[in-house]
């Protein structure tokens, strides 16, 4: 029987391999998909976050030009600066979405190093809520710019503060913090900066077990291969009713193994398939992204060859219980489609609802999304993926097993 | 070799297979015929373990197909359809159904060297069946079922659509393999196909079989010394009085007329003197009579007396 079996394994070795069109849906179409989420999402959502500002100066003053020199310089913020900006250009900008967020510098009586001395804000910032990431970013731009260009009014208002609250300043120690602190202006951006104490304030401790790679990465190589296991285990399942239909089945069942060994011998393809079609997606994930393949090989071999068992035995069920190739491709598209977007291999499973989460168990794209966050984000351990692992493994199982029952009526 | 006894099969509303009974021997082609929806195709699947009656037995070297693997193992099955894989090439995709079928592995080199030499298709062995003619994938659907070397090889409906000269040739392949000890079964509606390959004839009609012999002893049996006549009137060249004294001769010797009565047919002996009185009472050369024919009744004739 583990001949025939084989044989039928070849068959569908030799025919993906003279199909190049199949080739390409299988080994280079889904790398290509995770290429482009990486791109997109490791800009977006990782640690290089670039937001581009649209600046218009009203005043164009000493102290602006200063101000927004020193804006310019802080990480993450890029210019959108034309010297004849204006106020309505920089809304223009930030309405049509050339910008992410606007700053006007206003011509009004207050002081860009004190603020308290006019009653509107000398800066504007101009938003589109849809950016909310963007304002939180320039908020903190802002913050550093401001203290490294006017350090003196951060000391002047603390100074007016204890002043006004706890203690007297004399004459002599007015003088003095006048003095200090106008040679403190003339030395803005020599001196060193002064630390408030936030830095020793708190800490910071990255979950992801590989800092230097972005998570939207390494969640996006596991929800494409996920999405495209679901989709060429289907096609190849799919042979079945092709082979139904042009009479091949009946007479391959007609053999000394039954249906049975027809079942067995394209689930061993579909899980051959499915490991390479993931392995090339993670080939790319390490050689182009930097996800730690090599460093997390045997356990990603497990989940991955679960979720290959997993997708080919839920496959090939499926496809048993259509009648027609037309059918069980309707309805295929629509499960898949369904079934990845409730999974997670659409929009991260972080951003979902808890109860669109909770549904999600009931895929396979959630267990194998889970599996690979254990192994590449918390840099979890075999009995971290072992439910995962199990969860897959006995879904194919029973896949596969009522596959064979199922296929019987199509003889 | 085959043995099959008393097997029924239902649809939920039809009968397909009443109580058929028939044996195939080694070293003999049966042909089973029948017209289109006879049940003959079902009765192939049920040999082939793919159909299970719903009463009586069937016994590939006295095993059932149905639950025992080496029944199937010792039969090839020629579907009605091109059953083979695109996109393997002729050699590829003998040896994927003698693996199936449960040739040795080892052996399948061999076995397809043998097989293209009986198929004739040697020289095309590396080509993928795509490219070949709707003659030449026949051939390969034929040497796909002989690849395992079975004793018992079911052919449904194996020569449809191919031309005359492949159409030959298959038959050599046929008569060489009965010649080599198998046995052979063989379905059909093609009345030239039957008499030119059958050993025995086992003719069904509504899923039963109506007689089962070689072909001219069924003939024979049916209709002893009987002839078979045809006459043909020409209605334009008589008058309706003369038409209708026509037929009423025609009818006394019992021959059945068309609708319009111009083609009278029927079974006649001369054992009694019939043929001869009819000849006298209708001469050919009669005026209105455009034909006289008498001649010795067929497998054809046969099959549509008993779909009649």
């Amino acid at each position: 029987m583990t001949g025939m079996r084989f044989a039928l394994f070849k068959v569908m070795v030799l025919s993906l391999l003279r199909d190049r069109g199949a080739l390409a849906m299988g080994f280079i179409l889904p790398a290509v998909v995770f290429v482009i989420y990486a791109v997109i999402f490791s800009g977006a959502a990782g640690g290089d976050l670039t937001v581009r500002l649209a600046v218009g100066d009203e005043r164009k003053s000493e102290l602006s030009t200063r101000f927004l020199d020193k804006l310019a310089e802080e990480d993450g913020i890029v210019f959108i600066q034309d010297a004849a900006m204006t106020a309505t250009g920089v809304e223009s900008f930030v309405t049509s979405g050339s910008a992410d967020v606007g700053l006007i510098i206003r011509s009004n009586e207050t002081a860009l190093d004190d603020v308290e001395s006019g009653q509107v804000a000398p800066i504007l910032v101009v938003t589109d809520p849809s950016r909310e990431i963007s304002v939180s970013v320039l908020q903190g731009a802002l913050q550093s710019a401001y203290f490294a260009t006017f350090p003196d009014a951060v000391l002047r208002s603390t100074a007016r503060i204890l002043d006004d609250r706890f203690m007297d300043f004399d004459q002599r120690q007015v003088i003095a913090l006048e003095r200090g602190l106008a040679a403190m202006r003339e030395g803005a951006g020599d001196a060193e900066p002064i630390d408030l104490g936030l830095n020793s304030f708190y800490e910071r401790s990255d979950i992801v077990g590989d800092a230097e790679v972005p998570t939207s990465i390494t969640y996006y190589a596991g929800a494409v291969a996920i999405l495209f296991l679901l989709f060429s285990a289907a096609n190849g399942a799919m042979t079945l009713l092709e082979e139904k239909e042009s009479g091949v089945f009946a007479r391959l069942a007609s053999g000394p193994g039954g249906s049975g060994v027809i079942l067995d011998g394209k689930f061993a393809f579909l899980v051959l398939q499915g490991f390479g079609q993931v392995l090339v997606i993670y080939l790319v994930a390490w050689l182009g992204f930097g996800v730690d393949l090599p460093g997390n090989l045997f356990m990603w071999a497990l989940t991955t060859l679960a979720a290959a068992v997993s997708t080919a035995g839920i496959a090939l069920l499926f496809v048993a219980l259509c009648r027609t190739k037309q059918q069980a491709q309707v309805l295929g598209n629509i499960l898949i489609l369904v079934i990845s977007a409730l999974g997670g291999s659409m929009v991260p499973r972080f951003l979902m609802p808890p109860y669109v989460q909770d549904i999600g168990w009931v895929t396979p794209n959630t267990w194998v999304l889970e599996a690979y966050a254990s192994i590449f984000w918390r840099g979890g351990g075999l009995q971290d993926i072992a439910l995962p692992l199990f969860a897959l493994a006995a879904s194919g199982a029973i896949g596969l097993l009522s596959a064979r029952f199922a296929v019987q009526r199509m003889v | 070799m085959l043995q099959i006894r008393d097997v029924s099969f239902s649809y939920p509303d039809r009968d397909v297979l009443k109580s058929v009974s028939l044996s195939v021997h080694s070293g003999e082609i049966l042909v089973l015929l029948g017209p289109n929806g006879a049940g003959k195709s079902t009765l192939a699947k049920t040999i082939s373990g793919q159909v299970r009656p719903s009463s009586g037995t069937v016994r590939i070297a006295g095993k059932d197909p149905a639950s025992d693997p080496d029944a199937r193992r010792a039969a090839g099955f020629v579907p009605q359809s091109i059953a083979i894989f695109d996109k393997l090439t002729v050699r590829e995709n003998l040896c994927v159904f003698g693996e199936v079928m449960g040739a040795e592995h080892g052996k399948l080199g061999e076995l397809a060297d043998r097989t293209l030499e009986q198929i004739g298709l040697g020289g095309r062995q590396n080509d993928r069946v795509t490219v070949l003619s709707g003659g030449m994938r026949r051939l390969v659907n034929i040497g796909a079922a002989m690849m395992h070397g079975p004793e018992l090889l079911v052919l449904d409906e194996p020569t449809v659509g191919v031309d005359n000269r492949t159409r030959d040739h298959l038959r050599e392949v046929m008569r060489s393999l009965r010649d080599q000890g198998l046995a052979v079964l063989l379905t059909t509606h093609d009345m030239e196909e039957a008499e030119a390959l059958a050993d025995r004839i086992s003719i069904i009609v509504g899923g039963k079989i109506m007689a089962e012999g070689p072909p001219h002893e069924i003939v024979e049996a049916a209709f002893g010394s009987k002839q078979e006549v045809r006459v043909a009137l020409d209605a334009g060249q008589l008058t309706a009085k003369q038409l209708d004294a026509h037929c009423r001769r025609l009818d006394i010797f019992g021959l059945k007329g068309s609708q319009d009565n111009t083609v009278w047919e029927g079974l006649l002996s001369d054992d009694d003197g019939q043929l001869s009185k009819l000849t006298l009472a209708v001469p050919a050369s009669s005026k209105g009579v455009v034909e006289v024919r008498i001649r010795q009744p067929g497998l054809r004739t046969l099959l549509e007396w008993y779909v009649k």
